[in-house]
């Protein structure tokens, strides 16, 4: 569990030497609130939404690092965030949005 | 035995659970506006030159400024402290000390105006939705230590009280202690403790009480509230498990003596009775009433999710304090992740306080995504 008020999730992190790891929120599934924005921070493809936990340009994430304290630690994080998001509809994660580049006030 | 629950009470539950209660505190000026007044009036009743002088009033307060369990009413009613006025009333009879002590008040041409003859006290009613309520008392000769007689103009004679040995027993309890004499005044704690469990353990029950009557008739008084809160605590850490502990054991209480009443009295006046209040309509209000918050409080332990956690506290004790709380929990985890935040393997991230379990370091991160 992301912390210990959050919901316990089942996930799945996808992993191979020379791409870069992936994270999908099997159960329960993400969801949108119920006003329906879109959850923030989520790669959208092939009809599925994955959690989007690093910003490449910044080289946050690289092969010789341990997935335990940077992938799988973010997604906690992340999930916590999206947690408080479903709840009040302010993302309090922090993060860059697609496309524009621009820091989100953290 | 308490019952357990399959769900241990959480730091960060904990957290959510007291700025609930502190979101319901007076405001720092409300505050600041109750200890001026306090001051003044209880200045005036203590000058050398008036005619209680002789009387060698000694002022105090009694309720919740006193206790620290204060909670905005709901209805937007007015918020109001009480301060004793005990004198030497010696000869003088129950009448006779009231009387003395509104005379005095009504000397002061700021105060004349504003008063209002009570039961047991003399309200000074002040313009910004505050009161004070001035209680006279003599010290009961036929009672031990800190007991007092306070006039009560119905019965038109004394009836017993122990507003300071009450707020005395209610600080030891808040410190799990129990009061071996009624002579003796305790230590003081080696450090003031921010937060009071106990105290916010009443806060939260006074509060489920309001959004649970809004105001009515039948809603159980705050000192049956409070006195139960002091006796049945057990020093539990968490205002969670302390207010489930409570709620539980006066269940068991209420069941144990069913049909008759639960008695509840002063414990260092037992001749003062606070459970005379009840009538059959609000001790079967105030029954129901402990076993239903019993449920949602352990319901609320075994909630998954913020957003389930954030609906039970809307529904339990408001929608304003349940966002604030919820905030403030955003507030911290923006705080830590700046700081830097930890996590432990089984229950993740240490969002409130960095505990024990949480070993490992979380790297530095920008979410990105649309």
């Amino acid at each position: 569990m992301p912390n210990p008020l959050a919901r316990v999730y089942r996930v799945r992190l996808e992993y191979e030497l020379g791409t870069s790891p992936k994270v999908w929120v099997e159960d329960p599934p993400l969801e949108p609130r119920s006003s329906g924005e879109p959850i923030p921070h989520a790669y959208r493809e092939e009809g599925t939404v994955r959690p989007c936990l690093y910003y490449p340009p910044n080289r946050e994430w690289r092969p010789d690092m341990w997935l335990a304290t940077t992938v799988m630690a973010w997604l906690l994080v992340w999930l916590t965030a999206y947690e408080l998001w479903l709840a009040t509809g302010i993302w309090s994660g922090g993060g860059v949005d697609h496309g524009s580049g621009t820091k989100d006030a953290a | 035995m308490a019952t357990l629950v399959a769900r241990s009470s959480s730091v960060e539950l904990d957290f959510l659970l007291e700025q609930v209660a502190r979101s319901l505190e007076l405001t720092a000026s409300q505050y600041e506006n109750a200890a001026g007044k306090y001051l003044a009036v209880g200045g005036w009743l203590s000058q050398p030159d008036s005619r209680l002088a002789a009387l060698r009033p000694f002022i105090y307060p009694q309720g919740s400024m006193a206790l620290r369990t204060t909670v905005r009413p709901i209805l937007a009613l007015e918020y109001d402290l009480d301060l004793v006025c005990q004198m030497d009333g010696g000869g003088l009879s129950a009448m006779e000390l009231y009387d003395l002590l509104y005379e005095r008040l009504a000397a002061n041409e700021t105060y004349r105006s504003r008063l209002e003859k009570k039961n047991r006290c003399v309200r000074l009613q002040y313009a910004n939705d505050f009161h004070l309520d001035i209680i006279p008392g003599t010290p009961d000769p036929g009672r031990p230590s800190r007991c007092i007689l306070v006039p009560d103009r119905e019965l038109q004679n004394w009836t017993p009280s122990n507003p300071l040995g009450f707020v005395t027993w209610f600080h030891l309890r808040a410190r799990g202690e129990i009061v071996v004499t009624r002579a003796m005044v305790p230590l003081p704690p080696q450090t003031i403790l921010e937060k009071i469990t106990l105290a916010v353990a009443v806060q939260l029950i006074k509060r489920r009480r309001d959004v649970k009557f809004n105001g009515g008739d039948l809603a159980p008084r705050s000192i049956i509230l409070t006195t139960l809160s002091g006796r049945f605590y057990r020093g539990e850490a968490t205002a969670a498990e302390a207010v489930l502990n409570i709620l539980e054991e006066t269940e068991r209480a209420i069941a144990a003596v069913a049909p008759r009443r639960l008695e509840i009295t002063n414990p260092t006046n037992p001749d003062e009775r606070f459970s005379d209040w009840f009538t059959d309509g609000s001790y079967s209000a105030f029954a129901s009433f402990i076993r239903s918050f019993r449920r949602e409080m352990a319901e609320l332990m075994e909630a998954n999710g913020l957003p389930e956690l954030q609906r039970r506290l809307e529904e339990m004790f408001g929608a304003t304090p349940a966002s604030a709380a919820v905030r403030a929990f955003a507030q911290e985890f923006k705080k830590k992740r700046a700081d830097g935040l930890r996590f432990g393997a089984t229950s993740g991230l240490a969002v409130v306080k960095n505990r024990s379990d949480a070993h490992y370091p979380v790297s530095r991160n920008t979410f990105f995504g649309d």
